[in-house]
């Protein structure tokens, strides 16, 4: 078996900036401080009107091959995280490959995964590596989750911004550069729970969209079922209640305890959910990381825009251990450890 | 009999910013600044972890001191 390695990892955040201010704006109702002070979040950006979840994508992955520490030409499989895609068919990845210019002799596909996504394409693309399938897979996470977002949805349009990654994972690490090895995964669905994180209306079971009516419940916005629905108690439930475990078990395939992890770097759903679930974890806060201020929750995109900001800012170093967790909807969740 | 000290201990530690430092049993809730729908999740997470016990948002709205909170849990765990 060959080890998996991730290299290096970029992110773009669109153009179109929603601060605490603006939507503060469109329900003065709701202050600004109140805003900030549960979720962490100040800023969030959005994809132009124009712009797609593969336009996003492929933004991503050129600036990742400016870096210049792989060319095209070796790239040998691209998977692509969305729940956003251009089209219901073809999968984005066969556009993102030409798009890109990468070789017409690679395997290209995409999942459909949320905040748990960037783990399971870790997961596959570390199947793909250690069986010899691939040497090098582009792993990209790309959504434009603004689209799904109800104008009168104050509560998740805190929450939400647009984004999309890139990262490499690699058979060889690359010398006199920091590489996370990727070690045993942990993995969890539970589909009964489908209903509380959804986009109704659309897609081939409720094919009508367009005449949904948005359904309030004391005075506010609740849902309409062209759009995002988010039963946030349902969510945080299942957060709360499922991650400590699956976190514990990661820990006991990777054989190390809590204590020997440096770093945990979880899905930055928002900061308050975070904070407690950290504390449901034992988890000090000194070792939890949170980048979540200036970008919302991105979905599949939040985890490894947090590795990447660690990695930038020095917080991770040679030798250290990370542990990374996503979880959300489907509803979904998966752990593994990195050593650096 | 839950201890009285350690459930508003717990209650208090919903509020952002030591907000609830100040809470006795006879405090309204909703009234802290940073009290919304986010903090009535985390509560009654708290008290699903603690003690076992599912309390619906409706049965938590209608609650207006934190004694009213203390007392649906031990009337449910009374009738579980």
């Amino acid at each position: 078996m060959h080890s998996a390695y991730i290299i290096d990892t970029t992110y773009f955040l669109p153009e179109i900036l929603i601060d605490n201010e603006r939507i503060n704006a469109e329900h003065p109702e709701w202050s600004v401080d109140k805003i900030s002070a549960k979720t962490g979040i100040e800023k969030r950006y959005y994809a132009k009107e124009d712009q797609t979840s593969g336009d996003l994508a492929y933004i991503a992955a050129e600036q990742f091959f400016e870096k210049g520490i792989i060319e095209k030409s070796k790239v040998d499989f691209l998977i692509l995280c969305t729940q956003s895609p251009d089209y219901f068919l073809p999968t984005t990845a066969c556009i993102l490959q030409d798009r890109l210019g990468l070789s017409k002799g690679i395997g290209a596909f995409d999942f459909n995964l949320g905040c748990s996504g960037f783990v399971y394409g870790l997961g596959i693309a570390k199947g793909l590596v250690s069986s010899g399938q691939a040497k090098n897979v582009l792993l990209i996470t790309a959504e434009t989750y603004s689209r799904f977002i109800n104008p009168n949805d104050k509560k998740n349009k805190t929450i939400f911004g647009d984004a999309a990654t890139a990262t490499l994972i690699s058979s060889e690490p690359v010398l006199g550069k920091p590489v996370g090895k990727i070690l045993h995964f942990s993995y969890g669905t539970d589909g009964s729970g489908a209903k509380h994180l959804i986009v109704k209306n659309g897609a081939l079971r409720n094919m009508q969209k367009g005449n949904a009516a948005d359904v309030y419940v004391a005075d506010e916005f609740y849902s309409n079922d062209d759009y995002l629905f988010m039963d946030g108690k349902q969510i945080f439930d299942f957060t709360v209640f499922n991650v400590p475990g699956l976190v514990n078990n990661c820990l006991q395939k990777n054989e190390v305890t809590l204590e020997d992890i440096d770093l945990y770097i979880f899905h930055q759903a928002n900061e308050f959910m975070l904070d407690r679930v950290r504390r449901m974890c034992k988890i000090p806060a000194e070792k939890f990381y949170i980048f979540i201020k200036d970008t919302g929750n991105t979905v599949s995109s939040t985890i490894p825009i947090a590795l990447n900001h660690a990695l930038e800012n020095n917080v991770i170093s040679k030798g250290n251990k990370v542990l990374l967790c996503g979880f959300g909807v489907g509803l979904s969740m998966g752990a593994t450890l990195l050593e650096y | 009999m839950i201890n009285i000290q350690k459930f508003l201990e717990e209650f208090k530690e919903q509020y952002v910013d030591n907000e609830a430092t100040g809470m006795t049993m006879e405090s309204e809730f909703k009234s802290f600044s940073s009290w919304d729908s986010l903090t009535a999740i985390s509560l009654l997470a708290e008290i699903k972890y603690r003690y076992n016990v599912d309390i619906e948002e409706d049965d938590l709205n209608r609650c207006s001191r934190v004694a009213d909170v203390y007392h649906l849990i031990e009337k449910k765990i009374a009738h579980a």
